[in-house]
């Protein structure tokens, strides 16, 4: 192997940590137990301004081990190959203080052996050197008034190991490449608003600059050294860019999780078959789908994941339920992992723009926490004035507020195109019924 | 610890840091009754960071023995040497303010507590809101410390050890009315472990019954009007703004990267009544919810005076910062794990008090708003801000009025900073408060109240 590739350590250790700890962890007097190790082995190239600043290689090895007596459950969790009987001590001494439940048990159903091996083993470190001296002598050159913050380009090789007591084994394997930037705009006393876009990979991303979202969002911060608030109070139409799809959605996924249905703090409960969103909204998780390198092929309890419909057509088909919670409601699991993907439309993005009669193209939303009737109120980033079906300006201090689950309830329209960022895809929604304002 | 990196310091081949940390944490969370965490959890290891004519390498590894110690300064190496191959850079040497020294020691002298008797004071939390206010819809109750173990040495001398401890107690409460949904949070403890925090449980349970009293109180609450208001920030507030708002535009690696503070210097940009300062150790009126003293390229600590006066004067610098904006560094680099590089990160940020009170504040408002609890905030390179408000009052004809429900309030800064008019006389620190950039990193805010126009979200 050339010597500029990643260092790829042989680590069958991983698998016999987990097993080990199950093991030792019954000698101690446990009714059952269940760990997993992951070991990460990362390469990153840091890039800030138009330089890169540092290389760094580390390596990371985690074992949670989990013990289960009388019906109680504790946990401890250590890095590296040392620390194993401690944390085996205080798992038994967290499960003999703990709460008895019955969700507390481990994972028997399943089959008892499964592996999973996916994308590269070894990075080419020149070339991922190579590949971000090419994008900031683009970006110097394409857009000097940019200004790269806190970004980088990695590969890692993860490993995750799973044990328990009942007998199941899992292994899976990922290497992936990761590219984050951040970046402002600086043009002599003006700035421009951060922004931020990310991408992951199974294989090298050679053209940084064709990185999902960021050249559009480059071009959009150079246009955006002179912005204005939006004037009168009105009700209008977003456009959300795929990038900020995740923060307008998040909070209503957020409701559909087991814990929201256990503690009655969703506005969904009932909600099951019902239309939940416009019939062009189609929702799924998809954990285990090979299009996203940041998925997963088994949960924090050995269970497989596997594809969910959320909502299909605009109407609720499956809560999100972890294992604690599928025990606590007498329901199926259904969740262990998100990772989310939102089907495409029929509309070009131009069409939704020239489809607005007035509105806000919003790139980030910034706001609060929406409370659990899910209103929202936060301020518009990243964003445009849109008027008479076209971009007219860039927007400063305009406040966006309303209910995101009537918001979901009045999509106009769906582009076709999809941003897959690796670990979740979204497409543009033009959605309408916010309030916006400024001052 | 500091025994096990020193006798390296020999191998060391040009600028070098070699750390050796563990962070300690324990998460205990009980949601609706069921013990849904029950944790402990220590990460440990050991990175080394080379510098070599304008290139960085670093490296790390969980596996704290001859081997890995030796591999992580080799790589380091290597992935610096590697960067000045390909890239070419050709920088000076990085400025130094004197080597960091000293062991800043945290420990409690308390006796630690048992998971048994750490899992029945969270249980006597619970029982007693469940019991004792049967209308509560939701409680949730958590703890979490954690507790960051350091030693440093590096090329150019520093040697420094230090155990940093924060433990907190999180309750959040849920009510219905009218056929909403209502919530207020609370964070306890703070500076310190467990054990120092939470021995007077009376006191706390006390403290449990007001935050219900304040539930009851936001759920008959009103909507504020939307629109520019003058308010008074509570504590709470004025810190996430101080941190937030000015302290990240301030961060020099922030200002090289397009932040509106990089033209501001020197400027007027507030109230002459304003004066912010990002603090070392633990402040000087040693209540300040972390500890900092040596930061993690072993550059010793000073307090940073963001403004003065109202006067942009400084910013916060790592060793790399300062040497491309030709100052000292200021002790503001630090790292989460072991396997985390230092980056320019606050410390204690606060405003600096005045000397007006709580009352003659509320009297100056016709009609305004108390905003008392944040729930988060972001800020941007512009310095444009937006804070979400958890717990706040309206202020009518100069008197406390009817709380308000949840709510956004945002700004520009450096705008609003101008339009402070009063400060008070105390200062209080947040108990928590954790910052997001690449890595999470403890942080504290605080100050006084200020009285100062805003603009409010609502109807």
């Amino acid at each position: 192997m050339n010597a500029l590739h990643q260092r790829v350590t042989e680590a069958p250790e991983v698998g016999d940590l987990a097993e080990a700890a199950v093991k030792q962890v019954m000698l101690r007097g446990a009714d059952e137990a269940q760990a997993i190790t992951v070991h990460a082995q990362t390469f990153e190239v840091n890039f800030e301004r138009v330089e890169v600043t540092l290389l760094r290689s580390h390596e990371q090895q985690t074992t949670e081990v989990t013990a289960f007596r009388g019906g109680k459950r504790g946990s401890s969790s250590f890095t590296g190959r040392r620390g194993l009987g401690s944390a085996v001590r205080a798992a038994v001494d967290g499960a003999d203080a703990g709460l008895p439940d019955e969700a507390n048990r481990v994972v028997a159903e399943g089959r008892p052996e499964a592996t999973f091996i996916h994308g590269p083993t070894d990075c080419d470190r020149k070339e991922m050197v190579e590949a971000v001296l090419a994008y900031v002598h683009h970006v110097s050159r394409a857009h000097p008034k940019i200004r790269p913050d806190s970004s980088h380009y990695s590969f890692t090789l993860k490993r995750v190991s799973f044990a328990n007591s009942a007998g199941l084994r899992r292994f899976a394997q990922r290497g992936a490449y990761h590219f984050y930037t951040c970046f402002a705009g600086r043009d002599g006393d003006r700035s421009a608003s951060l922004n931020y876009t990310s991408q992951s990979a199974w294989w090298p991303l050679e053209r940084l600059i064709e990185v999902g979202t960021l050249d559009r969002i480059l071009r959009e911060t150079e246009r955006s050294f002179e912005p204005r608030p939006i004037g009168d109070k009105f009700v209008g139409d977003l456009l959300i860019a795929p990038d900020c799809v995740p923060s307008m959605i998040g909070p209503m996924v957020q409701a559909l999780d087991g814990y929201n249905l256990r503690s009655g703090t969703t506005p969904y409960a009932d909600a099951l078959g019902e239309a939940v969103a416009s019939d062009g909204i189609t929702l799924r998780n998809r954990p285990a789908w090979m299009g996203f390198p940041n998925g997963s092929d088994f949960d924090a309890d050995g269970v497989p994941t596997g594809d969910v419909d959320v909502i299909v057509g605009g109407r609720l088909n499956s809560f999100l339920i972890d294992r604690f919670s599928s025990i606590k409601l007498g329901r199926p699991q259904t969740a262990g992992s998100l990772n989310l993907q939102l089907e495409g439309g029929e509309a070009s993005v131009e069409s939704l723009i020239a489809n607005t009669e007035r509105g806000v193209l919003l790139g980030r939303f910034s706001g609060g926490k929406p409370n659990r009737n899910l209103d929202f109120s936060g301020v518009a980033k990243n964003a445009f004035y849109i008027e008479d079906g076209r971009i007219q300006h860039a927007l400063s201090e305009t406040m966006v507020s309303g209910n995101l689950g009537s918001l979901l309830r009045q999509v106009r329209g769906v582009s076709k195109e999809v941003i897959n960022f690796g670990g979740g895809a979204y497409p543009w929604l033009a959605v309408g019924g916010a309030t916006l304002s400024s001052g | 610890m500091i025994e096990t990196i020193k006798k390296y310091r020999d191998s060391f081949g040009g600028y070098t840091e070699l750390r050796l940390q563990s962070n300690h944490q324990v998460q205990v969370v009980l949601k609706e009754g069921s013990l849904v965490v029950n944790r402990t959890a220590t990460s440990s290891g050991v990175s080394a960071r080379c510098y070599d004519a304008g290139s960085f390498g670093f490296s790390s590894t969980p596996e704290v023995d001859e081997a890995g110690i030796v591999r992580v300064i080799q790589e380091a190496s290597a992935n610096a040497r590697l960067l000045g191959q390909i890239a070419g850079a050709k920088e000076p040497p990085l400025p130094e303010l004197g080597p960091g020294r000293g062991n800043y020691d945290y420990h409690t002298v308390r006796r630690k507590w048992t998971s048994s008797e750490l899992l029945a004071l969270i249980q006597e939390v619970d029982g007693h809101l469940r019991g004792k206010h049967p209308q509560l819809l939701s409680v949730d109750v958590g703890v979490v410390s954690l507790a960051m173990e350091k030693a440093l040495v590096t090329s150019i001398g520093a040697e420094t050890y230090s155990y940093i401890p924060r433990a907190n107690l999180y309750v959040n409460l849920a009510m219905e009315h009218k056929g909403d949904i209502v919530e207020v949070g609370r964070v306890f403890g703070g500076f310190g472990e467990l054990e120092d925090h939470f021995q007077d449980v009376p006191a706390l349970i006390a403290d449990l019954d007001h935050l219900y009293d304040l539930l009851a109180q936001k759920a008959g609450g009103v909507v504020p009007r939307a629109g520019v208001a003058d308010v008074i920030l509570h504590p709470d507030v004025a810190g996430i703004l101080a941190h937030e708002a000015i302290g990240h535009t301030c961060e020099a690696d922030l200002v090289l990267g397009g932040s509106i503070a990089g033209a501001y210097r020197g400027r007027q940009v507030a109230s002459e009544k304003l004066t912010l300062v990002d603090y070392m150790a633990r402040s000087p009126d040693g209540q300040a919810s972390i500890a900092i003293h040596v930061d993690d390229e072993g550059t010793p600590c000073r307090d940073v005076t963001i403004i003065e006066n109202g006067v942009l004067k400084g910013f916060l610098h790592s060793k790399e910062t300062a040497r491309i904006m030709g100052v000292e560094p200021t002790g503001n680099a630090r790292a989460y794990r072991f396997s985390d590089e230092p980056l320019v990160r606050m410390r204690n940020t606060a405003i600096v008090p005045g000397d007006d009170t709580l009352e003659d504040m509320i009297s100056s408002i016709d009609h305004g708003y108390y905003l008392v609890r944040p729930t988060n905030g972001q800020a941007d390179a512009t310095s444009e801000f937006m804070f979400g408000i958890g717990l706040g009052y309206e202020i009518n004809n100069g008197k406390l009025g009817p709380a308000i429900r949840d709510t956004t309030v945002s700004g520009v800064a450096f705008d609003m900073l101008k339009t402070v008019t009063h400060i008070s006389k105390d200062t209080v620190w947040s108990r928590g408060g954790m910052c997001g950039k690449k890595q999470p990193i403890p942080v504290g805010m605080g100050g006084p109240a200020i009285k100062c126009r805003i603009s409010v979200g609502g109807v």
